[in-house]
């Protein structure tokens, strides 16, 4: 990919159409739009890294890539640590690029519950082809290695149903560095498959560019302020007056940039995520799950309420694993090779909510976990520790502290006759949406049934936040797929204006 | 200090890596600048909680130093004080385990590729695939 532009001083610019992020909403929504012959500027607040840069550790990914340095927390009990890509790229660049689609029942639920138009399984099904096919979501040819093969096994012998998961991928060799940018291209992200293109087609990329504030005239954004930092680190004003404007930051800064600029309607009470405990186990044989692929097969028998799936196993992420309680488990530590970490993900139903704080850059997030929630996750913990012993793992270790481990079925079952304590659980996630639902109920949703903000003329949402409740899968591809008809909409939509006009 | 020296090599394994005491040394400043700078890109709400409460594990720290305990007893009693106490100890060290896991001398010494190594036999091995 082509270099973005930099900027060298001050900057007063104007385009048709103005896409704030460059993650899975944006990028799709680029790429489109670029395609159709549009002039489109994209703004994206992280630094670009090629593939030819990619940090050569974990650790340095953190400075580089996540938000935050990978500090950034959910407040609640338990808080909920959460991971964001801050790149060009977006979460693309730093997640397991695994691709499914929402379940059917889940997108026929939606569709009646927040009344949007032309929504379901049948309507959605092009875009999610689309998206599919954009980023080659494939199946991976086996050897997967044998922390996937354990997990399948496992969840088998229980007569679970398993499934393989598709990935984002094209002569992927398996770097199992995912996490830390691929060093190959071979992972699909935003900046091997859709940037490039849109690039070539004429979008105008500037990175390391962060909009502060929309400025409105009416309904309608008359300019966008931010402030972009040169080579040097000097940072430079610049000003965006543009005809059309998506905002595609994401789940928790898409609506902390809208209420900052006086957009409050339904936006940023609704965050919902995925909140996922993990599990560190232990078998007698070697597994060597550091130089294998990361898991591919899902036990997918509970979802959508649950999904128990495989973790990316780096040294660095084992050594956070057994810093949950080192105490009990610093003995793994020389049995790495005979150890693999897996996970439990709710589809939770617990809302949180994101709110600007005055002078500072990332908002407060808040997101107190349901005591359902909080069962529900147990549950899927003690499934998983089921899946875990059927494949003949000798100890487990949950993410929880001061937790003795499980040394057998009998102490997970014992476990679960007690609801867990919130404070001790450790819970993260990489899927955060639903702060800006789309639909036509305007007195729940913030945008329509297209991404276009209720009550203002050229603003709209192209991003997880415009997913209205939990997909209990991994949300990129439904992200890519209603930014693709999002895209469509709007280019039918103006391409009728402009003819108007002209007549 | 964000995170205590002590504490740091309290828990650390170094145990069969056979490191000089300079380079142990070395790894345990590494470490510990580590674990300031990503605090330090932390959000600032989140960031100035973890400072005061860094600030006071130091200070119970030597409290506890001077009162004859280990830096073990001292970061175990630390821990019973609440959970938030609890979580910074754990902040602390997922970032130093998850710096020092990764480290080059760490895995070199392990035996293991490091992530740059790793990084140059994909690439190689992708370009071949590719032009394949």
């Amino acid at each position: 990919m082509t270099a973005p532009h930099r900027i060298f001083g001050s900057l007063a610019t104007d385009c048709e159409i103005l896409i704030i992020g460059s993650g899975a909403g944006g990028a799709t929504l680029a790429h489109a739009l670029t395609a159709a012959g549009r002039d489109v500027l994209m703004l994206e607040e992280g630094p670009y890294i090629a593939a030819e840069d990619a940090p050569p550790s974990v650790p340095e990914a953190f400075k580089k890539m996540w938000r935050g340095g990978g500090l950034t927390v959910a407040l609640g009990n338990p808080p909920v640590a959460y991971a964001e890509g801050r790149c060009v790229g977006g979460g693309t660049e730093i997640n397991s690029a695994i691709m499914q689609r929402t379940p059917d029942d889940l997108l026929d639920q939606w569709a009646r519950r927040y009344a949007i138009r032309d929504y379901g399984p049948a309507p959605l099904a092009p875009y999610y082809e689309q998206a599919e096919k954009l980023i080659n979501a494939s199946l991976t040819e086996p050897p997967l290695g044998r922390a996937s093969d354990l997990l399948r096994e496992g969840g088998e012998k229980l007569g679970w149903e398993v499934t393989p998961l598709k990935r984002a991928q094209k002569n992927c060799v398996g770097t199992n560095l995912c996490a830390a940018a691929c060093p190959t291209g071979g992972k699909q992200s935003m900046t091997a498959a859709l940037l490039p293109v849109a690039l070539a087609n004429g979008l105008r990329l500037i990175a390391e560019c962060r909009v502060t504030k929309l400025g409105f005239k009416g309904n309608k954004i008359a300019k966008v302020n931010a402030t972009a930092r040169d080579a040097e680190g000097r940072s430079h004003r610049v000003t965006i007056r543009p005809r059309q404007v998506f905002v595609c930051a994401g789940a928790i800064h898409t609506p902390a940039l809208l209420m900052r600029s006086g957009v409050r309607e339904n936006i940023g009470r609704t965050l919902r995520l995925h909140p996922t405990a993990k599990i560190t186990a232990r078998f007698s044989d070697k597994i060597d799950a550091e130089n294998a692929r990361l898991p591919l097969y899902a036990i997918t028998e509970f979802m959508p309420d649950q999904r128990l799936g495989g973790s990316v196993f780096l040294p660095g992420f084992f050594g956070m694993a057994l810093a949950e309680d080192w105490k009990r488990r610093a003995h793994l530590w020389e049995m790495r090779e005979n150890t693999a970490i897996y996970y439990a993900m709710a589809r939770a139903g617990t809302v949180g909510s994101v709110q600007p704080l005055p002078g500072m850059t990332e908002p407060l997030v808040r997101y107190q976990c349901a005591p359902e929630d909080l069962a529900n996750l147990q549950q899927g913990l003690g499934r998983l520790a089921e899946a875990m012993f059927a494949a003949g793992a000798v100890e487990l270790y949950p993410s929880i502290a001061g937790h003795e481990g499980w040394r057998s079925l009998d102490e997970v079952r014992r476990d679960r006759a007690h609801s867990l304590s919130p404070s001790a659980l450790n819970l993260m996630t990489i899927h955060m949406f639903s702060s800006c639902p789309s639909g036509e109920r305007r007195e729940i949703c913030a945008t329509d049934s297209y991404g276009r903000v209720h009550g203002f003329a050229n603003l709209f949402v192209a991003d997880a936040s415009q997913i209205p409740e939990a997909p209990g899968v991994n949300p990129q591809l439904t992200i890519m797929a209603l930014a693709l008809r999002n895209a469509e909409m709007f280019l039918s939509q103006t391409t009728q204006e402009r003819a108007r006009a002209a007549s | 200090m964000l995170a205590p020296r002590a504490y740091l090599s309290s828990f650390l394994p170094f145990e069969g890596l056979n490191l000089t005491p300079a380079a142990q040394d070395n790894l345990i400043n590494e470490t510990a600048r580590f674990v300031r700078d990503e605090v330090m890109l932390a959000p600032f709400h989140l960031r100035a909680g973890i400072v005061v409460f860094a600030l006071l594990f130091n200070l119970w720290l030597a409290i506890a130093r001077l009162g004859g305990l280990s830096t073990v007893t001292a970061a175990t009693r630390w821990e019973k004080f609440g959970a938030p106490m609890r979580s910074l100890t754990r902040l602390i060290r997922s970032l130093a385990l998850l710096y020092f896991c990764e480290h080059p001398a760490v895995l070199e010494k392990q035996g293991v590729l490091t992530a740059k190594r790793r990084q140059e036999i994909f690439r190689a091995r992708h370009s071949s695939r590719e032009a394949a």
